[in-house]
């Protein structure tokens, strides 16, 4: 028994050194790198509220009257007025293409229009690195000349007392190279 | 009688043992490297196989071929000193009716006979022998020429028009250029491993292209891009351009509120063939 546990060991020492000079005789490596790197932040906000793509409703009480040249401070043919709607884009960390124009099933009284008159037909850019704020403005008027007081017309009358809804819908997305 | 066969038993073993601790040592140095024609011992300890150095200012780290001196006719030298010697003696015939001729007349200028070269063959111009690093590395050829060690950081995704900087966003594009070049005096083979790390799932593909040429011609996802027995020579690099892109999808609103990381990890592996 001891004789065969010394050749054993023999047999493991024999292995041994030609395990050894094998594995010397070949060259193994590695390396590795890492490239990491963090999304830029989305958040584009309209009266406090994120949207993507959404349509507001606006109607008379929202519109800011430049002009009042009615009797009694109301509004008559040749009046304008706005409609501003903050945008607030501080939260992203992209450029933001802003997109607003008047929605269909606008509701005007006769002589009236209304259109996006903030960008360049309803668009502009927020670009990251400004304060990124921007206003959407709509602009009402009111075409055509005002009757004298005693002569006002039947357009003049029928829009007493009316009201008009217009919807604006806006889109926010990140601007693109190929925009 | 038994305890000298065990002793002498155990003398043979401890001899055994010292001679395979000889021999290991020996290994060491008889294990060269041709560098250039000198034989030098291998360095000790753990070698860095993947190095990827270029010194050269191409964008492509090939091989220098050596260019084929101009040949060089061996028999011009001769002609031309035959034909001069036998212009000699001709002219030599020559001169006095020359001479005489020219005695009216400006004398022309006779151009020395240049001295002929001699009859050698010229030292080819040998292009500069790259010095092998005896390692295989890999770097950033753009702009860290550093050899990736350990876990290097990369600058894989650069900026990208109209977003903040350092930062990636929906359409984002861009490349990254990395070398793998064998310094060794042999022949290896490499795999190329991608590890994503993606938290927010950010719809990131690639494209890639070995040494100027498309091996993944379309945008396809991080698990497709691994490479396995890449073999190269000895000397030779392989110049890799991987080509990312964060295409738009569904969640990318999603991921633009809640702020997100990604990551790629790439992994070389080589050894001898």
């Amino acid at each position: 028994m001891k004789g065969n546990k010394k050749i054993l060991v023999a047999i493991v020492l024999l292995l041994l050194v030609s395990v050894t000079f094998t594995t010397l005789a070949i060259y193994r490596s590695s390396a590795n790198g890492t490239g990491t790197i963090k999304a830029a932040k989305w958040d584009v906000k309209v009266n406090g509220t994120a949207i993507e793509s959404a349509t507001m409703n606006f109607d008379i009480s929202n519109i800011t009257w430049t002009t009042h040249t009615g009797k009694n401070n109301t509004i008559a043919p040749g009046d304008s007025g706005t409609i501003t709607i903050p945008v607030d884009a501080s939260g992203s960390e992209v450029d933001v293409l802003l997109t607003a124009a008047i929605g269909s099933g606008a509701s005007l009284p006769a002589g009236f229009t209304a259109e996006v008159t903030s960008g360049t037909a309803g668009v502009q850019t927020i670009e990251y690195g400004t304060t990124m704020t921007a206003n959407v403005v709509v602009t009402v008027t009111w075409t055509g000349t005002i009757a004298d007081e005693t002569g006002k017309d039947t357009t003049d009358k029928a829009v007493n007392d009316t009201n008009l809804s217009i919807p604006v819908t806006l889109e926010a997305r990140q601007k693109l190279a190929t925009d | 009688m038994d305890n000298r066969k065990s002793k002498t038993w155990d003398t043979i073993v401890k001899v055994i043992l010292v001679i395979i601790i000889i021999l290991l040592l020996l290994s060491r140095f008889t294990h060269t490297i041709d560098n250039g024609g000198n034989k030098e011992p291998i360095p000790t300890g753990n070698e860095t196989i993947i190095e990827f150095k270029c010194d050269k200012k191409d964008n492509d780290c090939q091989p220098i071929e050596p260019v084929d001196p101009e040949p060089i006719e061996d028999n011009k030298p001769n002609n031309n000193n035959n034909n001069n010697n036998n212009n000699k003696s001709e002219n030599n015939n020559q001169e006095p009716e020359q001479e005489n001729n020219n005695s009216n007349e400006e004398p022309t200028p006779v151009e020395p006979t240049p001295e002929e070269p001699t009859p050698e063959e010229p030292t080819p111009e040998e292009p500069p022998v790259e010095e092998l690093s005896n390692e295989v590395e890999v770097f950033d050829k753009d702009k860290n020429a550093d050899t990736w060690s350990g876990s290097t950081n990369l600058n894989i995704f650069k900026d990208s028009m109209y977003v903040a900087p350092g930062m990636i966003a929906p359409e984002s594009t861009n490349t990254y250029k990395f070398v793998v070049k064998n310094g060794t005096s042999e022949s290896i083979k490499y795999n190329i491993d991608f590890v994503e790390n993606n938290p927010s799932n950010i719809n990131m593909k690639y494209k890639l292209k070995k040494n100027g040429e498309y091996i993944i011609s379309e945008y396809v996802s991080y698990d497709e891009l691994n490479l396995s027995n890449m073999v190269i020579t000895s000397g030779v690099s392989d110049t890799y351009l991987l080509e990312w892109k964060w295409v738009s999808s569904s969640n990318d609103n999603e991921i633009g509120k809640n702020g997100a990381t990604y990551g790629l990890q790439i992994n070389v592996d080589a050894e001898s063939v």
